[in-house]
């Protein structure tokens, strides 16, 4: 018979937590090698002071979502925080979401939902694509805030105020699907002293002719990101039409751009991460509170396409001077606003 | 419910985002989604004022206003273009001609035309045949008209101007699209074209029919030129990839042309021509990135004109009268690779260069006394680079080099120096030479209308025009090439905001070693397996005509531009040349006018009105082969448009009037005789309906 004394079962405890640690580690150790061969070992498993629970739940599968959850994950802002992420499905509960968790912030649709219904106690940041994907309901989300990945229209027409003093008019394509906010659009028009010229589309409508309209109409063409203008089908056809018409069109990420669009203001999943970590880190500082509900990437770029510039015959403005103009304070208050 | 440890996220994201297709993200696709190069390097144009050479832009806009039912008709708009309808007395069919300073006959050899990158320059006789170039003026967006030497961006023949049109790619043209002319003058066109998508494909397809009475004729002679062309042609964009595409483009047309062989050596001949062209053209690209394309095209002409006939009863004195039949059907084909890269390697250069290579097939056993194919190879390499040495200063060099058949391997340079006082204002001063090579006939002719009379003993070959054609080459006459070297001084203005663009341009082009034909005597060439021993000429003695680079010329001159757009509703555009022409042969020295002068306006009244005017004045001056030449004429055109709105589809009724002014000859103002064609231009007026749906 083997007596087991008082310290003899602390050992065989500490003999069991060590087993569980081991096997711990063989069920997550070929995960781990994998991070490693990517590359990616930026962040490590030392334990820190845990100040801040953060836990993203966001859409399953979504590559950009991932994207932005890895920058969020490796950004040293958020070094001191215990980040966790998880894709869920909107009708999911994760158990590890409790009453520890600071905040959670919630990617795409589906991370969205599932963390606006199933944790309303929490304080929330969102981060979807465009107030057409989501719109925050202030009332109810009083103490929660969103991040869209779109840049606003004030920077937007800021932008191209700032870009040409030579263009007075802005024609902006608008389907019926996805109206823009012309109320907005028309305020930031005021400020800047530019006219658009805002051209309703719809699905069976011949878009070659109102691309013309809109064109003869305006000095330069604002896109925005709506599929059902803005298509791999219709892409060459707009830009196509617009270079025959000796007018530019400002993109909405670099891939326009490269495509053949003068110029872009665009966030990357990059930049967006590191304005959710602005907003997060902000959040913290604040006493848990964030200081706007409505909020854009205050992280972008600026891409211009110098063929396309020079065969259009436009000057580039010099581009950190443009960001710096664009950026002044102010800009984007009035689509923060809504 | 899988708990992602975010190592494990990175190492997913390695994988997920190699995926160059994620389109199950509909959201954040519709931000971040892949998009094919569109405007690639190839496609973007520079600014007129960089050009290395003076370039008149015709855009869609103004095609559209000028109410033109063909695309020479438009061409009147460029400074120091000639257009004239030939109804000449050689026998040929009636046919549009555009030349640029003169030096032309029916058939304007100095001039390269592309369409799409396509050279559609007659491998045989040189010049265009305007009437059987199967691309319809509804599909095309704009024409670019290059005004001077320029064969290191447009290829050889490039030599007084280029005319480089583009039509839209297919997916410009997407639905159905229905457009006909009615009018007098027996006018009666019908176009259709569908254009339409499926995924990475655009395509689209045209069927045009164009037909009228032709010119009319203000003396005695009723010049049967009755025009009915059809044509189809399609054009398939392919997107590969995001760099890659494909483009293929084809068409097939059938010109009936009413003519009548009225040479005064000859009996009038009544028939109609059939000319049947066919293209296939074939263009891979890839844009590596925004910098780096590289381009391979393949194309095919086919030019097949079917002209036999009889002329009956033949009487020459001291023989039986005599039937003769005649094959004056030419085939002409040319096959063309090209191979281009643009490429940007620093901000501030851009370069093009490119190798071709080309074979001309050509079979015309009356011209050419064989009926065997005879065929001229032509290799080349061209590059340009435009060096921007920094905002007020650029630099155009290009060259292109060229070995042929025919002549010896020839290099045509070009230089250009381009300076901006500021936005508003630059100057540019180039220099270039260009060659232009011999086309098969004048290299081989060989023509020799000839009949063996057996009535009479012994049997007596008899020649049957006063001046056989033979090629310079066969007759060892070391036919070289025609140079040109052209110095010009541009300016390039914009004012008003860029609403109104000037330019000007003084020039000074010397041309040597033109070609041209010359009487000499028989004798001297007898020893030619192609001349006949004996040319019996009922009339101008034993002479024959042979292709020789006689003629020297200098041509100086003063080119306005003028483009106002006034307001969104209101354009106006204004064209001018004046030109001094001296040549050591009277008929090249006369044969451009010393004055001409352009305008149209266009006002856009309200959604539904629109109108335009034309008014076109051309100072007299004569063809080469024109025996009366034209008197001093102008023309004014009118067109007043009704726009339509439908539920689901738009379009226009117009309403056009031309040549409001006095009847007129753009080609030959006297005939030489009360039978020979005399083709007047008469008022015309026609309805112009189209229809999207």
């Amino acid at each position: 018979m083997i007596r087991i004394s008082e310290q003899g079962v602390l050992q065989l405890n500490k003999l069991f937590r060590l087993f569980s640690c081991l096997l711990l580690l063989v069920t997550i150790l070929p995960q781990n090698i994998h991070a490693d061969v990517q590359g990616n070992n930026t962040a490590t498993d030392e334990k820190k002071p845990l100040t801040h629970n953060v836990f993203i739940l966001s859409s399953s599968g979504n590559p950009y979502h991932r994207s932005i959850i890895s920058n969020i994950l490796n950004d040293s802002n958020l070094k001191s925080a215990n980040v966790v992420a998880s894709e869920v499905r909107p009708e999911d509960t994760i158990d590890a979401v409790d009453s520890k968790t600071d905040i959670i912030i919630g990617i795409g649709l589906d991370g969205i939902l599932s963390a606006d219904k199933k944790y309303p106690e929490i304080k929330k940041l969102f981060i979807s694509t465009n107030p057409h994907k989501y719109k925050l309901d202030k009332s109810r989300n009083k103490n929660d805030a969103i991040l869209y990945m779109t840049q606003p229209f004030c920077r937007q027409i800021g932008f191209i105020k700032h870009f040409s003093q030579d263009w007075k008019t802005i024609s902006i394509l608008n389907s019926q699907s996805k109206p823009v906010d012309t109320k907005t659009i028309q305020q930031c028009a005021n400020r800047y002293d530019i006219k658009t010229y805002i051209i309703s589309t719809t699905v069976n409508e011949n878009l070659t002719a109102k691309i013309k309209h809109a064109l003869n109409h305006s000095d330069v063409l604002l896109a925005h990101p709506d599929s059902t203008i803005y298509n791999r089908k219709n892409i060459k056809n707009i830009l196509l039409t617009s270079y025959r018409f000796r007018k530019p069109v400002i993109g909405f990420s670099k891939n326009f751009v490269n495509a053949g669009a003068l110029a872009s203001v665009n966030s990357n999943t990059e930049q967006i991460a590191q304005s959710a970590v602005k907003l997060i880190k902000q959040y913290f500082d604040t006493g848990n509170q964030f200081s706007k509900q409505i909020n854009y990437p205050d992280y972008f770029d600026i891409n211009i396409n110098k063929q396309v510039s020079r065969a259009l015959n436009i000057n580039i403005p010099d581009i950190d001077k443009l960001k710096n103009d664009i950026m002044q304070a102010g800009i984007i208050k009035l689509d923060e606003s809504l | 419910m899988p708990r992602i440890n975010y190592r494990f996220i990175n190492y997913l994201l390695g994988f997920s985002l190699s995926l160059s297709s994620i389109s199950a993200y509909a959201s954040e696709d519709e931000l971040f989604f892949d998009m094919p190069i569109v405007l690639s390097a190839n496609r973007l144009e520079q600014p007129i004022a960089d050009a290395a050479v003076s370039i008149t832009v015709i855009d869609r806009e103004t095609i559209e206003a000028s109410g033109a039912r063909n695309i020479p008709e438009v061409l009147r708009l460029v400074p120091g273009m000639q257009v004239g309808y030939s109804g000449n007395e050689f026998g040929s069919e009636p046919k549009y001609v555009v030349a640029y300073h003169g030096h032309s006959d029916e058939f304007s050899k100095q001039m390269q035309v592309l369409i799409d990158g396509r050279s559609v320059y007659d491998p045989f006789l040189g010049g265009i045949n305007w009437k059987a170039v199967p691309v319809n003026i509804n599909d095309i967006e704009r024409i670019e008209v290059s005004r001077g030497p320029n064969v290191a961006t447009y290829g050889s023949n490039s030599f007084q101007a280029a005319i480089n049109i583009i039509t839209r790619t297919a997916a410009e043209d997407q639905g159905s699209y229905v457009q006909s002319n009615i009018g007098n003058n027996d006018i009666a066109d019908l176009t259709y074209r569908y254009g339409g998508s499926n995924g990475k494909l655009d395509y689209r397809i045209t069927g045009s029919s164009y037909n009228d009475s032709g010119l009319n004729s203000d003396n005695s002679f009723d010049y049967p030129d009755d025009v009915m062309s059809n044509n189809i042609d399609y054009r398939l964009d392919y997107q590969i990839d995001n760099n890659s595409s494909l483009s293929y483009q084809g068409g097939y047309g059938i010109n009936k042309q009413d003519t009548d062989q009225n040479y005064d050596g000859l009996i009038p001949s009544a028939r109609t021509v059939e000319n049947i062209s066919l293209f296939q053209f074939i263009k891979w690209e890839r844009s590596i990135n925004q910098d780096n394309t590289i381009q391979l095209q393949y194309y095919y002409n086919l030019n097949d004109k079917d002209d036999q006939y009889r002329i009956n009863d033949i009487a020459i004195s001291g023989f039986d009268t005599f039937d003769l039949d005649f094959n004056d059907s030419i085939k002409a084909e040319r096959h063309n690779l090209e191979l281009t890269h643009f490429f940007n390697p620093i901000d501030s250069l851009k370069i093009v260069w490119g190798l071709s290579a080309q074979a001309d097939i050509v079979e015309a056993p009356l011209y050419l006394g064989t009926d065997d194919d005879v065929t001229n190879n032509q290799y080349r390499a061209f590059a340009n680079g435009e060096w921007h040495i920094n905002q007020s200063n650029i630099i155009n060099i290009g060259a292109l080099v060229e070995k042929n058949d025919f002549t010896d391997t020839e290099i045509s340079p070009r230089i250009s120096y381009t300076h901006s006082f500021n936005q508003q204002h630059s100057v540019r001063l180039g220099i270039s030479q260009a060659i232009r090579s011999p086309f098969i006939f004048e290299a081989k002719a060989d023509r020799v209308y000839t009949k063996e009379a057996t009535l009479l003993s012994p049997p007596t070959i008899i020649t049957l025009v006063d001046q056989p054609f033979i090629g310079g080459l066969n007759s060892g006459l070391g036919l070289t090439n025609e140079r040109i070297i052209s110095r010009e001084i541009a300016y390039f203005g914009n004012y008003l905001n860029s609403s109104l663009l000037f330019n000007a341009r003084l020039f000074h082009d010397d041309i040597n070693d033109f070609i041209d034909t010359v009487q000499e005597d028989a004798t001297a060439f007898n020893d030619q397996d192609n001349v006949p021993n004996d040319l019996t000429d009922p009339s101008k003695g034993n002479t024959v005509r042979v292709f020789q680079n006689e003629i020297e010329s200098t041509t100086t001159g003063l080119e306005l531009e003028l483009d106002y757009r006034i307001d969104r509703t209101l354009r106006a555009i204004a064209s001018g040349a004046i030109i001094n022409l001296n040549s050591n042969n009277t008929s090249i020295a006369t044969s451009a006018p010393q004055h001409s002068f352009s305008f149209l306006t266009s006002k856009q009244f309200n959604e539904n009105y629109s109108g335009s005017i034309a008014y076109y004045y051309v100072e007299a001056f004569k063809w080469t082969d024109s025996r009366g030449g034209t008197d001093d004429y102008s023309t004014l055109d009118l067109k007043l448009s009704r726009n339509l709105r439908f539920n689901k589809s738009n379009g226009s009724i117009s309403l056009i009037l031309r040549n409001l002014l006095d009847d007129y000859s753009d080609y030959q103002e006297t005939p030489s005789s009360n039978t020979a064609p005399n083709v007047i231009h008469t008022t015309l007026a026609y309805l112009d309906f189209r229809l999207n749906f």
